[in-house]
Order: structure tokens, then sequence, then C-alpha cells
């Protein structure tokens, strides 16, 4: 009996110690144009292994869904509709509505119609030009999300040629989902999702005594270096800036963020807006937006609507809005940067 | 059965033997500089090369996609895409990797570059 | 020993080992102290017993058995190597020292150089099939563990070894 007892203890001991270590499973994939890696821990590796599985198959599947590159996905079919109302998948639907919604918050400066003029412009394409007023003009009147008309019942109809992208919002709601998935899997797990620019943190980070993921801002002109870093707990943190696409033609730079009020690429002295929140798809928004409102207007916009963001402009300063700074650390000075909080 | 578990001098001899071999395995390990960075080079899914890198080292690695070529460059214990004809040189301009948990991705000739190490400075970049 | 009765004894430890190599894996030993690898080796055992009754030719397909269905009941193709050089590793040494048995060693002095083998044989094998010196730097925890999983082993030896004794198989 007391042998019994003893083994069980010693049975249970052992049980408890094995929760101290992590099984983690990493993978690399490109989806949504862009290069993405996830890993996961958990104290399963099996759990660690699905919910990895499970996560890249949800954003290869929204990828088919929501890409405007894919003719066979549902986003195209509504962009070939020529403004027939089309019912497409209900969360296709509720992406649009979401884009909407924010396109409406920051009074069109985030525009999710905005493709008629990346592809007047060639961004992305073997041959990026700076087109004619005339073409511009053209283009812009396609622009515009009240053309996006959200009729209910998963159906949507667009009007005046309009054409919907939802390159700004897609990977946040990519990476919202994979927090959803990691929820839903259990609270043993942690999960640290890279889909290009937007960086998700589900859980503690299993590697550090804080708990915290640490998540650098990229120097814009090395964007291998950080000159700032944020620390999150399932947060998210996005950063759009210029260069991630750009040209440049008789010694200026064309980037890929567009002002859908000039048709132009956003000419205002900023490099990069991050944004910080636990609405991923949010965040990526806001980033389009502050970067078209530009620095002063971007400020205001933050501080109205609550929004934790850190802006980088051309003559190297870096500005963080108040409400980001307890999770904000400045570590550009090497590259040159000032820190202007 | 008490005679198969008393202790004898030729069991101090086995311990003694099996810890100095623990010890002369240990050594070469010891000199190791700790913080030691691993380059790992990616071609799709495929790892095209895993390297570790110390002050002395030096190589320069070409991959092509198609029409495209990338020159990477190991240069002790810093790398970086040295070389790019892809379009948007997004590669390129990502800079130099000298820490771990950098990386640097070329999209069009899906080629990512990374730093893997115990000491890494953040645990991934947004940008 | 009749050769049926061998033949027997050799299926029956076989499947002793096998049973022992199962329970083994329900005391996740690596989670304790994370070093691949490491196990209490209670498989040894039956190597033990085998040496001391039967001849090496019978212990040797007994180990090689034995490693070859453990693999397929729950590991890899890799592992099958590196268990199997190690098994035999700590097969050859300990039937060099169990002459010694009593006089120069006790049961758990050569359980600790057979767990020992075993480590180097295993490291061995995987320096060879994975082709990188890596691994071995598993080794010096290997080897100082060896001395308290040796030990436990060893004990647990002497104990079957003296109550088998009685039996005359």
């Amino acid at each position: 009996m007391r042998h019994t007892l003893a083994a069980g203890v010693a049975g249970a001991v052992l049980l408890l110690l094995s929760g101290c270590r992590l099984a983690s499973s990493r993978s690399d994939f490109y989806a949504m144009d862009t290069f993405m890696t996830v890993t996961a821990y958990d104290t399963s590796e099996d759990t660690a292994e699905q919910t990895r599985v499970e996560i890249e198959r949800q954003i290869n599947a929204l990828d088919q869904l929501m890409s405007r590159q894919r003719e066979e996905s549902d986003l195209s079919r509504l962009n070939a509709a020529g403004g027939a109302p089309v019912t497409v998948a209900h969360e296709l639907y509720e992406a649009i509505e979401t884009a909407v919604s924010y396109a409406e918050l920051t009074g069109g400066a985030y525009d999710p119609t905005t493709a008629p003029l990346s592809d007047l412009w060639g961004i992305g394409t073997e041959d990026p030009h700076v087109p004619g007023q005339a073409e511009i003009d053209a283009a812009l009147q396609k622009v515009g999300w009240q053309n996006i008309h959200l009729l209910g019942n998963d159906t949507i109809q667009l009007t005046n040629g309009a054409q919907v992208d939802l390159g700004g919002i897609g990977k946040g709601w990519a990476a919202n989902d994979t927090a959803e998935i990691c929820r839903v899997a259990g609270d043993t797990l942690h999960v640290l999702a890279q889909l290009g620019g937007n960086i998700y943190g589900v859980g503690e980070n299993p590697n550090s005594d804080t708990g915290d993921w640490l998540i650098g801002i990229a120097d814009p002109d090395a964007s291998a270096n950080s000159v700032a870093t944020i620390s999150i707990t399932d947060e998210s943190v996005v950063t759009s800036g210029d260069y991630e696409r750009y040209f440049i033609e008789d010694g200026k730079r064309y980037h890929h963020i567009f002002d859908p009020k000039t048709g132009y690429p956003a000419d205002n002295g900023l490099r990069s807006v991050t944004v910080v929140d636990a609405d991923s798809a949010k965040a990526d928004a806001m980033t389009t937006g502050l970067f078209v409102m530009g620095l002063e207007q971007g400020l205001e916009f933050c501080k109205e609507h609550d929004i934790k963001a850190v802006f980088i402009t051309a003559d190297k300063q870096i500005i963080p809005t108040e409400t980001v700074l307890p999770q904000y650390d400045f570590c550009g000075a090497e590259a040159g940067y000032t820190d202007a909080r | 059965m008490h005679g198969k578990l008393r202790l004898r001098w030729g069991d101090l001899v086995i311990c003694a033997a099996v810890l100095c071999l623990a010890g002369l395995a240990a050594v070469p390990f010891l000199f190791q500089p700790s913080g030691q960075l691993v380059c790992e080079i990616k071609q799709g899914d495929t790892v095209v090369k895993t390297v570790r890198l110390d002050p002395e080292y030096q190589e320069t690695i070409t991959l092509t996609s198609g029409d495209l070529t990338n020159v990477i460059e190991i240069d002790g214990e810093s790398v970086r895409f040295a070389q790019s004809n892809c379009p948007d040189q997004v590669c390129v301009r990502t800079g130099t990797l000298t820490r771990a948990g950098q990386m640097a991705v070329c999209l069009p000739t899906r080629v990512v570059v990374r730093l893997i190490g115990a000491d890494a400075q953040v645990d991934a970049i947004a940008g | 020993m009749k050769t049926s009765k061998r033949v027997a004894l050799c299926g029956l430890l076989v499947a002793v080992a096998l049973v022992l190599s199962l329970v083994e894996g329900m005391f996740p030993l690596q989670a304790v102290v994370p070093v691949p690898g490491l196990k209490l080796g209670l498989a040894n055992v039956v190597t033990v017993f085998a040496l001391t009754r039967l001849r090496l030719w019978d212990t040797l397909w007994i180990v090689v058995v034995r490693v070859t269905l453990a693999s397929v009941f729950m590991g890899s193709v890799t592992a099958f190597l590196f268990s199997l050089f190690g098994g035999l590793l700590a097969m050859v040494l300990m039937r060099l020292l169990l002459p010694g048995l009593g006089r120069c060693f006790s049961m758990p002095g050569i359980s600790v150089a057979g767990a020992a083998a075993h480590n180097i044989g295993q490291i061995v094998a995987a320096v060879i099939v994975l082709g990188t010196w890596d691994v071995a730097g598993y080794l010096p925890f290997l080897l100082v563990l060896a001395l308290p999983t040796g030990l436990v082993t060893g004990m647990v030896s002497a104990v079957v070894l003296g109550h088998l004794d009685k039996l005359h198989l």
C-alpha cells in the first residue's frame, strides 16, 4: 500500500514537471502576397502542431476568399459583377463591412476602394510609372467607400465602377482569426504569428521572463533593424510604411499608400505608422488611415479615438502617442533617429 | 542477492570513468562562444543552407528563380542580400542581418534568410 | 539448455523487455530533465539477465529483436538505429564486466557502465546518421545521468536475478 502511494506521488510529480516544458511548432508560408511565419507553443506537441496547421489552413482559405488577384475568389466575383448585387461568403461580407466602418471612422483616409489607383500607378508590377493627371482623375471617379452598398443578407453592390481591395485589412483579419483559433484551442497555447507587417502575440511569450512578446518597429531604411520596440501580450502590432512597395522616378519616391483624395501616394513627411491593438484588422486599417492623415491630424485622431500608435517621420523623428508609452521603448539612436515623445 | 548489490572497488572505477568521459565530452563545447548565430537560408519550402556563423566565415551564395537572381553574402557574423534583380529590391533594402531573430525576405524569389540564436533582441519585427 | 526451452525463453525475454519499454514510456523522464535520448533503460535488466543465463549469440538477438519491435511500436527509423547501436554497445561492455560480478563489481556498477555505453553508442549513431557533431553536446549530460539511471536499473537487476536464482530456468 505504501509503495503504491509512493509510486502515485512520484507519478503525479512527474506529470506536473512535464508541464514545464513546452513543445513548439513553426512554419513558413506564403499567402496574401506576403511571407508569413507562425510559431505555436504548447505543453502538448500535438496541440501546437495541430493549431499551427489549422492557422495556416484558415489563412489560405481567407486568401482564396479575399484575394483580388485570384480570379476565382469571391472578391473577384464581386469586383467583376459590373455593378450588380452579389451574394458573397459570410466572412467576406463581414470583412467588407468592417473595412467600410473603418473608412467611415477615418473619414475616408483609409479606403478599401483605392485599387484603381494602385493599378493605374502599376505599384507591385514590372512597370510602375507616374500617370498623367487626366488618368488619375478618371481613376478617382471609381474611388470612394460610399460606392460600397451593404444590402444585408451577405449581399453587396458596388456602384460607379468601384473595386474592393482588402489588402489594407486582410492580414489583420487573418491575424484576428489566428488569435481566435488559439483561444478556442485552449489556454495553454502561446502563438506568435507574423503575417507580413502584421504581428500577433497570442498568450504569453514562453521565452521571456516578463511573458511579453517584444516586437521591433522596423527602420524604414534598413528594415532588418528595429528603431523602437513594443511589448505585447494578446495584442497585435501592425506597421505600414512607404518603404514596403515603391518606385523612384525622377528622384522622387512613389509608394503604395494612396491618398484617396488626391490620387497620389500620401506625401506628408511620414515614413511609417505603427498601431498597437488587440484587434489586428482595426490596427491594419488605422496604419493606412493615419499614414494618409499625416502626423498632426493623425496624432489628433489617435487622441480622439484612443489609439496606440508610433509615427516615424522622414526627418528621423519617432513619435509615440502617450497611450503606447507603457509598452514602448526607443532604440533608434544608433541609426540616427530621435526619440520625440 | 546481497552479494550482487554490495559495492566493490570496481564500481568506483566505473563511476569515475563515466564522469571522466562526461568531462572529456564536454570540453569541445566549453570553448565554443555562447550566443552562436546560425544562418538559415530557405528557398520556397526547402532549406538551402544552414551555417554556423563565426568571424572568419565568408561565403557568397547565388540563388536563382526563373530570371531572378539573389546574391546573398555571408561576411563573418553578418548576412545580407548583396544583390538582387527582383523589381521591388525589398530584400536588398532590408539591410544587413547581425542579430538572432532578424530576417530578410525576397518575395519574388521566395528566398528567406534568417538568423537563429539564443539572444534575440526582439521576437519579431513589424515593418 | 534444450533448444525449445531456449527459444521460448528468448521470446519471453523480448516480450518482457518490450513491456518494460512501454512502462518506461509512462514516466517521461525527459520532462524532468529535458535531454533528448534520456531514459531509465529498464530493458537493460533483460539484457543483464540474458547475459547471465544465455549464450552471447542469443542475447544479441534478443537485443536486436527488442529494439526493432520497440521502434515499430513507438519510434522512428532513426531512433531505431540509435537504440540498436546503444543496445549492442551496452551489451558488449556488460558481457566483458559480468565475470567480475560480486568480486570487482556490483550489479549497479555494471549497469552504470552499460547505461554509459548505451549513451555513447546512441550518440555515435546519431552523429553518423545526422552528419553533425551538434548532437554530441548531449553526451556529457547523458553520461552524468547514466549514474543515477544505471544505479536504479542495476538495483532492479540485482533483485530480479536474486529472485530468479530460486527458480531453475
